[in-house]
């Protein structure tokens, strides 16, 4: 194993926590709105779903091969050769994951707040910061998410309690106006958020030998606070918005905007903008740990250190590359990314275990 | 072709170079190889982007791959 590095399942949770979190409050609500106008507060529970069929699916995988991560195991599953190219898929696609996730962490900056800087120096030097932790290891990274994690939930926390007064509850009537076929139709991109449970195969591998057990428990812990996140973002951006809603790309950070106090509290789309920046550089330094890694073990190094900041430099090209337009990007996460995700987190991941398991059966007999 | 970003690649190539190369695992050829490998890769991509920016991106060749299903949802 070349991680050597241990962390505790609360980190486990913590990471995944984030790396889903992050994006999707100030994404999801858009999209969903689309299709599921008020119901877009239903549709992270049916995400939810999603979650709670992929964490045991990985947890089985994890039992049969506790020490190893996915790319190890697909090979210990598929054999040699298959396991060989269809771990060189995932890679490639952790590659355009990552350099997907710097393009939205600089577009949304360059959107926001620093309209004159280039692309490429913003995302240059994130980059340089993230792969500074993947090359310090996942140690770092978990401690990285333990000081984090629980400020970025309260800065979410207090944009939503700052709201509070301007919530229209009548907003979310009528309830299944059309029946529940909106609030699915919505719940695609929840969905491909929730297939990001599949990133808990590379973490599980790590959680400390004693807590093995609460691994368990966190990870159903950590589905449930994705859904009530999501809810709750959801939520908040249609009884303060209700039909409006659907006219915003980032209804959130519009909602953060709204908040004014005695003159005095203002600008609060600077609290999204910080929730912003930290959990993207958690979720990019994940992210690009998981290539890291994933590359050194399908070419069977001795240590993933070594060619972290050369990845580094790939994943910042393909960034810059990747998309000539932020509209590009919105459309290849609405319809072609949901089935991407099907394929590489949910279907190779059911079938390896389903012949895993057919494998343990013929030998027996 | 646009010097500047030829340069700035070069440089950035050859600091990751300087300073990862007395690093890694000595008598592992494979890690080395790796290296070497990914830098060259980077730093080709690199020349390349910066010699044609207009480049088709990969999101247009997957959404083309994926249409078929992608119509589906809309």
């Amino acid at each position: 194993m070349i991680e050597k590095g241990k962390i505790s399942a609360a980190q486990m949770s913590f990471l995944s926590y984030a790396n889903i979190v992050v994006t999707s409050i100030l994404i999801v609500p858009g999209i969903t709105y689309k299709y599921a106008k008020q119901d877009l507060w239903l549709s992270p529970i049916w995400g939810a779903l999603l979650g709670l069929m992929l964490v045991p699916l990985f947890l089985q995988l994890h039992r049969r091969y506790p020490s190893y991560t996915f790319i190890e195991y697909l090979e210990a599953i598929l054999g040699k050769v298959w396991g060989r190219l269809v771990g060189l898929c995932y890679v490639l696609f952790f590659l355009l994951s990552s350099g997907l996730t710097l393009r939205q962490y600089g577009d949304f900056l360059i959107g926001a707040v620093f309209r004159e800087t280039p692309l490429l120096v913003i995302m240059a030097l994130f980059s340089l910061a993230t792969t500074m932790v993947v090359h310090a290891g996942l140690e770092v990274l978990a401690r990285m998410a333990d000081i984090f994690v629980p400020l970025l939930v309260f800065l979410w926390l207090l944009v939503i309690v700052l709201l509070l007064p301007d919530y229209e509850l009548k907003q979310v009537l009528p309830i299944m106006e059309n029946g529940a076929a909106p609030s699915l139709r919505g719940a695609v991109a929840p969905f491909t958020w929730n297939a990001l449970f599949f990133y808990l195969s590379s973490l599980l591998p790590f959680v400390n030998e004693r807590e093995r057990k609460e691994g368990l428990k966190w990870s159903y812990i950590t589905v449930l606070a994705v859904m009530i996140t999501l809810v709750t973002t959801n939520l908040s951006a249609l009884l303060l918005f209700g039909n409006i809603t659907g006219q915003f790309v980032y209804p959130f950070m519009n909602a953060a905007r709204y908040i004014s106090y005695a003159d005095f509290f203002e600008n609060m789309e600077a609290l999204v903008m910080a929730i912003w920046v930290g959990g993207m550089f958690i979720k990019h330094a994940f992210y690009q740990y998981v290539l890291v890694l994933s590359t050194a073990q399908w070419l069977h190094l001795s240590d993933y250190k070594s060619i972290a900041y050369p990845i580094g430099v790939i994943i910042t090209i393909l960034g810059l590359w990747i998309s000539p337009s932020v509209a590009d990007i919105a459309h290849f996460i609405d319809v072609t990314l949901p089935f991407m995700s099907l394929g590489f987190f949910i279907l190779i991941p059911a079938m390896l275990l389903l012949i895993a398991v057919l494998k343990r059966r013929l030998a027996v007999k | 072709m646009r010097w500047g970003s030829f340069i700035g690649i070069t440089v950035i190539t050859l600091i990751i170079a300087w300073y990862q190369w007395p690093k890694i695992n000595q008598g592992h050829r494979k890690d080395k190889a790796a290296f070497v490998v990914l830098s060259a890769a980077g730093w080709a991509f690199g020349v390349i982007v910066a010699a044609f920016p207009h480049l088709p991106s990969p999101l247009t060749l997957l959404d083309t791959l994926f249409e078929p299903l992608s119509k589906l949802l809309e």
